[in-house]
């Protein structure tokens, strides 16, 4: 008799089944927190969110304007650029030029000058050696004719002499 | 009924485990025996809604974020990009109070779980998530409605396309069960079983572990248990959070299938 019931109290008492006082609070508690997250808590997070979202597109477009404008800027500054960097490598060049003739002028007259010089040198050597060949075929005809008067003990002519030694000279020359 | 910890103490007495009853049942504080009777649960509930709701007030306004405004923004842009954009898509946005309202109510109150002096979570108990399963089941047949017209909806979410004319029958039942009964009735015992087991789990550890206390020489099995307590109310603070990302996706998954039928 005590036990008979048992599995309908248990049933009354199921810890699974809803509690509709917990539902009424649950529900209440629920409905309450989403008409407040529409209305009251969710615009002004969103208000935000979608500000910062509209500042960082701004800041952003802005950042990709100033790009353009330093690119465009750069064109220009090239453009403006570009005829005075072709006057000054005409200048460049042309300076170049002026003095590539310059220094082959200077190099030439240098050289001139060096030849002029070398050609006198070589007239002064050939001078000083022609004078010193004479005086030495002199004393060596003069030798020449003092020694062979000594050994053919005759006399010899000086002008014979000089006329030998001369010759010996221009053959050993 | 209550069943002993230690077969060898039972006749001495041991610890009894407490009786599903005392688990999950709460006398009233106030309104005893009227139909807004208030207890634990009811006081949860209002916890529930008022925590988030001080949340989002307290929040700052700045351009940068920074505390409680990065946990506030942070959740709105979880829901609208891993709940709303997949699961509905851009035109779901008009969504997201409902969305917002249904994931910080389920966490929220699940979070009571591994909350000392509460240590109960809000959906232990069958009633909120019944309650919000019906809404649930509410919201998208309306959006359907709303989207597609009242013949169209019931065409596309009874018979399917495609189907052989001789299978239609058992289809428009299939459907009719799938669509307008499992589905909430899926919601709400996810949503509930999971987080009572959570709760038994938990209970389970800590009397397990007072029992080793007071038996002196198992006392050295106490680390372990206590351990296991320790993760398991790291895991249910997972689990509450997951269970309301679920609740929120599903939702948005059935109002999007109610919105796109052929997606």
């Amino acid at each position: 008799m005590l036990t008979l019931f048992a599995a309908e109290a248990e049933a009354v008492n199921n810890p699974i089944l809803p509690d509709p006082s917990e539902m009424f609070w649950g529900g209440l508690m629920f409905a309450l927190f989403y008409v407040l997250m529409r209305y009251v808590l969710l615009p002004p997070v969103q208000r935000t969110m979608e500000e910062r979202d509209e500042a960082i597109r701004a800041d952003w477009d802005a950042a990709k304007d100033a790009e353009a404008r330093i690119a465009n800027a750069g064109a220009e500054a090239a453009d403006a650029l570009a005829p005075t960097k072709a006057e000054a490598s005409e200048l460049i060049e042309a300076a170049r030029t002026e003095a590539e003739a310059e220094r082959a002028q200077i190099i030439g007259a240098a050289q001139a000058e060096i030849d002029a010089m070398r050609q006198m040198a070589s007239s002064q050597i050939e001078a000083a050696r022609a004078e010193a060949m004479g005086g030495v075929g002199a004393q060596v005809a003069e030798l020449t004719a003092a020694a062979t008067t000594k050994v053919i003990d005759r006399p010899v002519d000086a002008a014979t002499a000089q006329g030998v030694v001369n010759r010996i000279m221009s053959e050993r020359s | 009924m209550s069943v002993n910890l230690f077969a060898a103490e039972a006749e001495g007495g041991g610890l009894p485990f407490p009786p599903i009853e005392n688990l999950v049942e709460w006398p009233a504080y106030l309104f005893e025996g009227t139909f807004a009777e208030f207890n634990k649960i009811a006081l949860i509930s209002v916890l529930a809604m008022a925590i988030p709701t001080i949340m989002f007030l307290a929040a700052g306004r700045d351009k940068v974020p920074a505390g409680l405004q990065n946990i506030v923004e942070g959740s709105v842009d979880f829901i609208d990009n891993q709940v709303i954009l997949p699961a509905i898509g851009p035109d779901g946005f008009k969504f997201r109070p409902l969305l917002l309202s249904i994931f910080f109510f389920v966490f929220i109150g699940n979070l009571f779980e591994v909350i000392p002096t509460f240590q109960m979570p809000l959906n232990a108990r069958m009633a909120v998530p019944l309650l919000l399963a019906l809404l649930v089941l509410v919201v998208f047949v309306g959006v359907g409605i709303k989207e597609q017209g009242l013949g169209s909806y019931l065409k596309s979410s009874l018979f399917p396309p495609g189907v052989p004319a001789a299978v239609m029958p058992l289809m428009f039942v299939i459907e009719l069960l799938s669509t307008f009964i499992i589905r909430p009735f899926s919601l709400a015992v996810r949503l509930f079983a999971n987080m009572l087991a959570g709760h038994i789990l938990l209970v389970t550890f800590g009397v397990l572990c007072i029992a080793l206390w007071q038996a002196s020489a198992l006392v050295v099995i106490l680390p372990f248990s206590f351990g296991m307590l320790v993760a398991l109310t790291g895991f249910e603070i997972m689990v509450s959070f997951l269970q309301g990302f679920v609740f929120a996706l599903l939702t948005a998954v059935y109002i999007g299938g109610a919105m796109h039928p052929h997606h």
